[in-house]
């Protein structure tokens, strides 16, 4: 059995109803009002099955990548862990800078006044 | 990296833009069942069939036929055709459909971002935390020095003696300091180089599927789907109303044919002008779908990198961001053209 790609059945009606256009145009003033409404009728049929077969199907592929999508979602929370353990990191280097900065304005205050005169 | 930076400022920018298509997945079928024309002129020929149903329903009795007063027929196909709400066909509610392509970008745009935060070489910016703790470890160590200078002072003569000398404290601050940096930087190097690859690595076959998705549903059911089907509806309309003007009674006796001819043109140009909307927003969805193939492109060089043991070097690093941040900024420069537009 030959796999047919279901996207291309809404495309293969589009045309059909561009083939009806093309038609309805090239014969345009020669029409009775009927015949011309026919044609859009005919066109409009055409164009909302596919319409419709096409959003059916965008339905199906969105249900189908629900599981690709949840692994993705891991691996952003992979890649979190790893920028709040950085983040982590950061404030640690800065709580270090800051004690030592403390331990250096401890050390000039315990410095011994010498008495003047 | 400078690069960097910028693709993730024209992230942020593309990001804000990018509803702008899942949101026209609804107002596509809105305009959509709009141009069902109304009669603008009395014609010789009575109507006398029944009236366009899209499912080609003309024939079907009961529920199923469609008004043929022009009026009623738009509010009948929105129902139906927009809003899912067909008597006999179970179709999508297309106000659906958008949120929830908005969504599945949403997690493509959240990863990518992640992606270039774990990348970027200046996260967080921990080479300044250094310098802090570089600069506060020899404040202590020339602190320290001048206490025990001050201590020598014979003027002071009960003042204990230092325990530990200025040298003895510089070299403990300094081996605190390495120790850090030696920690930090293999955390850096290693745990930086692993997430990455576990990321692409393991991601890849999803992405490639979940972005594979977007471009199914924006070039096949927007672009070649909605889009092509109001373009249509559209010209229709249009054509009806130039037909109905052409071969309308006045123009043919001949009579004020001035002020047909500029109904027409009128009529001509107000055509022109949503046909060069429909083109925009056409030429925007092609921009999104080139922001996907570049990522796309991307990802896969990375992952075969990876893949074979190698890592990725700054210029390939640099020429994927590069490729990225053209697509991205085509896509901000459509949007914006779109806008200018829309707002005209």
């Amino acid at each position: 059995m030959t796999n047919i790609d279901p996207f291309q059945i809404p495309n293969a009606l589009m045309e059909l109803a561009d083939d009806v256009q093309n038609f309805r145009v090239r014969f345009g003033t020669q029409l009775t009002v009927n015949q011309r409404r026919t044609l859009n009728t005919r066109e409009n049929a055409l164009r909302g099955v596919s319409v419709s077969l096409s959003a059916l199907i965008t339905h199906d592929a969105i249900d189908r990548i629900t599981e690709p999508l949840a692994q993705l979602g891991e691996a952003i929370d992979e890649a979190d862990e790893f920028l709040m353990a950085v983040e982590s990191l950061r404030q640690a280097l800065g709580t270090i800078a800051r004690v030592l900065n403390l331990a250096s304005s401890i050390i000039t205050l315990m410095t011994p006044v010498t008495p003047v005169g | 990296m400078a690069k960097i930076r910028e693709f993730s400022t024209l992230s942020n920018q593309a990001k804000e833009r990018f509803p702008a298509i899942a949101g026209d997945f609804y107002r596509s079928c809105l305009r959509r069942v709009q141009y069902v024309p109304v009669s603008p002129l009395p014609s010789s020929e009575e109507p006398t069939i029944a009236i366009s149903s899209d499912l080609g329903e003309v024939n079907n009795p009961g529920s199923t036929v469609i008004s043929e007063e022009p009026l009623a027929q738009r509010i009948e196909l929105k129902k139906r055709f927009c809003d899912g709400k067909h008597p006999e066909q179970e179709l999508p509610d297309l106000q659906e459909i958008g949120p929830h392509f908005t969504r599945i970008n949403g997690v493509v745009v959240s990863y990518v971002e992640k992606l270039g935060l774990v990348a970027d070489p200046n996260l967080t910016n921990l080479d300044a935390e250094f310098d802090t703790l570089g600069a506060s470890a020899n404040n202590v160590a020339s602190s320290a020095r001048g206490l025990f200078l001050a201590t020598q002072q014979p003027s002071v003569p009960n003042t204990p003696p230092a325990v530990i000398s200025p040298e003895q404290l510089t070299g403990k601050v300094d081996a605190v300091v390495n120790i850090f940096g030696f920690v930090t930087e293999l955390f850096m190097e290693g745990e930086r180089r692993e997430v990455l690859e576990t990321m692409i690595v393991g991601s890849n076959a999803d992405f490639q599927e979940v972005l594979d998705s977007l471009e199914l549903i924006v070039d096949n059911f927007y672009i070649k789907s909605l889009l092509r089907a109001e373009e249509a509806a559209l010209d229709q309309t249009y054509q009806e109303y130039i037909t109905a003007l052409e071969t309308s009674d006045t123009f043919r006796s001949g009579s004020d044919v001035i002020s047909v001819t500029n109904h027409l043109i009128s009529l001509d140009n107000s055509w022109n002008e949503k046909k060069e909307l429909i083109q925009s927003r056409r030429e925007l969805a092609q921009a999104y779908i080139g922001v996907l193939d570049s990522l796309s492109g991307g990802h896969t060089l990375l992952f075969e990198i990876f893949t074979n043991g190698e890592t990725p070097t700054e210029q390939q690093v640099q020429s994927i961001v590069d490729e990225n941040s053209a697509a991205l900024k085509n896509f901000i420069d459509k949007s914006k053209a779109l806008n200018n537009k829309e707002i005209q």
